[in-house]
């Protein structure tokens, strides 16, 4: 009898999982279908959005002529400080409008909030790995050498940009969930992260009291990261720390899971 | 079955506490239909969002071992900047359904038109409903929660409820909330009358009605 019971329990296990998995495509797909306009061009606007956007920063920090603060190649520069902001900054907003967008659809009680979250988040992955590659192809296209001298560790820094991302994104989209109009405060609380992340600045030459207060940022050690693995003896300061960043990650996500198991609730309501 | 297990749960509305359930733990066995009365704001509608799980209890628990439909009623269940399409195939996709053959059945069916392509939040409440009723026949429920959806559309297509409705019922069983007691007679065999945060449960449907018009005196 017990061996039966087992029996129907894994099955029970595999129906669970296999029905997450129909529910994480389903959201996929409408994501994809109504990311942008809602038209099936979405997809495509979807890419070019985050790519333009990276470059109008280039564009702007690039066309005011001065040195680049660090190496021979200003585009370079701020390509490597824009890049992994951005990585953390879609995964995080993203991540938190999925639920904003996608709560109507908890009116169908097999998807859950959890389902929302995690579906954004592979999509975001997707999204961020062609933003990533078109941004290279461009650049190359525009003469910037682009190839990291330790391309491993440029995978672990986009990585872990968007593994903060992930925290972030859960932690505010249980709250969006329950308060729509965290939206704005969380805009504005992004925007800061964008000024003392170090996008456009070296944080290391920075005064000693600043550079304490940055230290707190974990965006800014994700920006740190990427130009470690460009440019040969940077961010070899104190503020590279780069368990600091993924225990601050990995907490938030921790958190907000937890958040969203207690609070789930309070989003349905 | 579908079982509540110490479900607590209350709303605080502009100060005032008002309970729903007062830890109620009761079950709704398989191969039975419900009939769920009592008086208005007796808090039938959110009893049937906590049975369906767009709801949760403030504590308790309520346990499903069958395939548990979304509330059908006038408000629907649908995402209201989406199309009837997107709706539909969304749903078949959850669901594990043939998407294709699932939007056979509700076009036909809910008879929409041009409709479909819309954002469901254009819709009259009319339409709404047939939409979500033709939607949840395509799919195969095993229990099928029902709020107050009688009169929608013409004769006709009432009639095409009732068949459809007769063949599915031979399968699926129903938890309905109706103030039409013939309604609940003609679908139901057993009945619970919500009163004061509690469900009194009663295996004859005649008594269910009529404590349930007691307490309307």
């Amino acid at each position: 009898m017990s061996v039966r019971a087992g029996a129907v329990h894994r099955f029970a296990l595999f129906d669970l999982l296999a029905a997450h998995g129909r529910i994480l495509v389903a959201l996929i797909m409408r994501d994809v279908q109504t990311r942008f306009f809602g038209t099936p061009l979405g997809f495509i606007i979807a890419i070019a959005w985050p790519v333009s956007h990276i470059f109008l920063l280039i564009l702007i920090n690039g066309a005011a002529g001065r040195a680049p603060p660090y190496g021979d190649n200003a585009s370079l520069f701020f390509a490597t400080g824009v890049v992994p902001f951005m990585c953390f900054n879609y995964m995080s907003r993203f991540t938190m409008l999925g639920v904003m967008l996608n709560k109507p659809l908890l009116a169908y009680p097999i998807v859950k909030v959890g389902d929302i979250l995690f579906a954004r988040a592979a999509l975001e992955v997707l999204n961020a790995a062609v933003v990533v590659i078109v941004t290279m192809a461009i650049l190359t296209a525009m003469g910037v050498d682009v190839k990291p001298p330790r391309p491993q560790e440029a995978m672990y820094a986009l990585l872990a940009c968007m593994w903060l991302g992930l925290g972030f994104g859960i932690v505010n989209g249980v709250i969006a969930g329950i308060f729509p109009f965290w939206f704005t405060p969380f805009a504005l609380f992004q925007m800061v992260l964008w000024i003392a992340s170090g996008v456009i600045m070296v944080p290391d030459e920075l005064p000693e009291g600043v550079r304490y207060w940055l230290s707190w940022n974990p965006a800014l050690i994700g920006v740190e990261w990427m130009r470690s693995a460009y440019y040969e003896g940077y961010g070899l300061g104190e503020l590279l720390d780069k368990r600091y960043m993924l225990g601050f990650a990995t907490a938030s996500i921790f958190i907000g899971l937890v958040m969203e198991r207690t609070m789930r609730g309070r989003i349905l309501q | 079955m579908i079982k509540l297990d110490r479900v607590f749960k209350f709303y605080r509305t502009g100060g005032v506490l008002k309970i729903v359930l007062d830890h109620v733990s009761t079950r709704f066995e398989s191969g039975f239909s419900y009939g769920l009365m009592g008086v208005n704001g007796a808090g039938k509608s959110t009893t049937m969002r906590l049975i369906a799980g767009t709801e949760l209890p403030n504590s308790g628990r309520v346990r499903r071992d069958v395939r548990v439909s979304w509330p059908l009623g006038f408000a629907g269940g649908f995402h209201p900047q989406m199309t009837g399409r997107e709706n539909v195939k969304f749903v078949a996709r959850i669901y594990g359904a043939d998407v294709r053959k699932t939007l056979d059945f509700v076009e036909d069916f809910s008879e929409i038109g041009d409709y479909m392509e819309v954002p469901v939040r254009t819709y009259s409440s009319g339409m709404m409903a047939r939409l979500s009723f033709g939607l949840s026949m395509a799919i195969d429920f095993e229990c099928y929660l029902i709020d107050e959806i009688t009169a929608v559309g013409d004769a006709r297509f009432q009639a095409r409820c009732v068949e459809t409705f007769a063949e599915r019922r031979k399968r699926a069983d129903i938890i309905m909330v109706s103030h039409s007691m013939q309604t609940i007679k003609d679908y139901c065999d057993r009945g619970g009358v919500l009163v004061d945060g509690q469900i009194m449960m009663f295996s004859d449907l005649d008594m269910a009605i009529e404590t349930y018009n007691r307490l309307n005196r």
